[in-house]
């Protein structure tokens, strides 16, 4: 049976619960442990024993994922990397309170960065925080804070999302990027209406969520809670990315951009961004080991260490989305990454 | 079905509930002492090996699924014995020694390799639940670490490598795109033929070398 995450889900999907012995006496872990009844938390000296340890298959961990609770050392911000869209922001920058995420997309880059299927929570998010506050006296701050992850999802049982929300409505020089595939809008309702608070929700074709996007909702639930959201008021940001180069592209992708904005009011959003497949050589490699698949061994073209899909490719499923969404929004709101073709 | 296997002497450092705890229809617990010669583990199953954790070996060694490549572990841990046969070298210590091994090697027998894991674990409730977790999930593993590509496509990928006078790295490109034709089409054979049919004759590498570009193309369009 495919189902998405929710919060009973979430709570019950964890199918063990680690704690790092220095994350033991923290008040986020408390907080957390709240709304995990049901686990007896393991000890462990240092979560990378668990998280890092050799012969794991995260395949197979992603079926009953562990949680793990940690402190995370400095740093606690890293600078965009080339891969990313950084809608012209100067000072574009992202940051991880959490590792791994509830779903599981057969195309996650994630599946080639980490050894484990489990999911790490850093409880230390006030450190992140002070440092976030001395960089804003330097400079303002765009920062993408769900992108290891998906905050949004886990937001039943971390309540960072509202920590978040009230660092940003203090720090007006601070804007905040939101990425997810979450289509539970309850944990998101109750957050102040910010300006500096983009919620950026990844939509895909239904074609493209059934084969490639698992557990994750279904794309009438995610559009219903981008609804919600404009209709709140929110900064709400459209994200056609990765766009995956599937038979009957043309069609399928056509008639997905239609429907999007048949039930979206475009004017409502803040902008949108659009991109196709992409991946560092070394994650491709080791997703290829971990999780063969037509994603992980589709024919893509090696360019400056990143596999992504040929230059013709890549020109016809731009041209076309570019086509499409220019009848929607204008140019202005339009980002693409296209740096590679 | 799994089988959480122990020497008798190892599971009872366990805690007396762990057996039951644990137990429903997926899972068995299995003394060593019990695994006759006329077990038959149906390929399906797999066996979780729990050996203790050797006196002083620090709590990161925990959890870990011991792997011949740790038989180094001897050096730094001196009471540790590794049982060089085993598939999956089992550290060991104490008294218990050659029978242990004994017992783990005659469990090894039983099971190819990729069904079975080791894990060093030591007695405490909490941590053997984890480590069984872990293993449930990793009872549902393919019977064997069979390649992707199965007894046709191995033999389509050999006659493309000739067809194509492949190098090793177009033979490896090959079979990254009959992985790839693997998981997209219903009938890789067929899709292949297709191509082949309107492939012009390949006669030295060089040529081989533009059909392979072509074919990486014509895969990426299928
Ligand atoms: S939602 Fe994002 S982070 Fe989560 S599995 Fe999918 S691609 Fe990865």
């Amino acid at each position: 049976m495919r189902h998405s995450v929710n919060t009973a889900a979430l709570r019950k999907s964890f199918s063990r619960v680690y704690i790092e012995e220095a994350a033991l006496s923290h008040d986020k872990t408390a907080r957390i442990l709240s709304n995990l009844p049901d686990v007896t938390p393991v000890t462990v000296k240092d979560y990378k024993h668990v998280f890092n340890r050799p012969g794991q298959n995260a395949a197979l961990q992603k079926q009953a994922p562990a949680l793990i609770l940690a402190v995370k050392k400095p740093p606690y911000l890293y600078a965009g990397a080339p891969v990313c869209q950084s809608f012209g922001e100067a000072h574009f920058t992202y940051t991880s309170c959490a590792m791994n995420c509830p779903y599981d997309c057969e195309y996650c880059y994630l599946q080639g960065m980490y050894p484990s299927g489990d999911v790490v929570l850093y409880v230390n998010t006030e450190d992140i925080f002070a440092e976030v506050r001395r960089v804003l006296k330097e400079h303002p701050l765009y920062l993408c804070i769900s992108f290891d992850t998906d905050l949004t999802a886990l937001e039943p049982v971390t309540g960072y999302l509202k920590d978040w929300a009230g660092l940003a409505a203090e720090e007006p020089g601070l804007t905040l990027e939101v990425r997810t595939k979450c289509a539970s809008y309850d944990s998101v309702a109750v957050l102040p209406v910010l300006r500096n608070m983009i919620f950026a929700y990844t939509l895909s074709p239904d074609a493209v969520i059934r084969a490639f996007e698992h557990r994750t909702p279904s794309l009438e639930r995610r559009l219903a809670a981008v609804k919600q959201a404009i209709h709140d008021g929110r900064q709400v940001r459209l994200c056609f990315d990765p766009m995956l180069h599937i038979p009957d592209f043309a069609e399928v992708y056509g008639t997905f951009f239609d429907q999007v904005f048949s039930e979206i009011d475009a004017e409502a959003i803040r902008d949108a961004s659009v991109g196709t497949f992409r991946i560092g050589a070394d994650y491709l490699k080791r997703m290829r080991k971990v999780r063969p698949s037509e994603i992980s061994y589709y024919p893509y073209t090696l360019s400056d260490g990143v596999y992504q899909y040929s230059p013709a490719e890549n020109t016809t499923m731009l041209r076309l989305a570019r086509e499409k969404l220019l009848a929607y929004l204008p140019s202005d709101k339009l980002f693409f990454w296209e740096e590679m073709t | 079905m799994l089988y959480v296997c122990a020497a008798s002497e190892t599971l009872s450092r366990f805690p007396a509930d762990f057996i039951q705890l644990n137990r429903d229809s997926q899972t068995d617990v299995l003394t060593l002492e019990n695994v006759t010669p006329d077990f038959r583990p149906s390929p399906s199953d797999a066996a979780l090996l729990l050996a203790p954790v050797p006196a002083g070996m620090p709590e990161k060694a925990c959890f870990r699924v011991v792997r011949l490549t740790d038989a180094g572990g001897r050096d730094r841990y001196p009471d540790l014995l590794t049982a060089s046969s085993f598939p999956d070298a089992v550290l060991h210590y104490g008294p218990e020694t050659a029978e242990t091994v004994a017992l783990y090697e005659r469990l090894a027998s039983h099971f190819p390799p990729e069904r079975l894991q080791v894990y060093l674990c030591p007695g405490d409730a909490e941590i053997l639940k984890a480590v069984l977790s872990e293993a449930e999930a990793f009872v549902s593993l393919p019977a064997s670490a069979e390649p992707v590509l199965n007894a046709s496509e191995q033999a389509l990928l050999t006659s493309l490598c000739g067809q194509f006078y492949a190098s090793d790295a177009m033979k490896e490109e090959l079979e990254r795109l009959l992985i790839y034709l693997h998981f997209h089409c219903a009938d890789p054979t067929e899709t292949v033929s297709r191509f082949m049919k309107d492939c012009p004759p390949v006669r030295n590498r060089k040529e081989g070398k533009a059909c392979l570009a072509s074919f990486r193309e014509y895969c990426s369009l299928t």
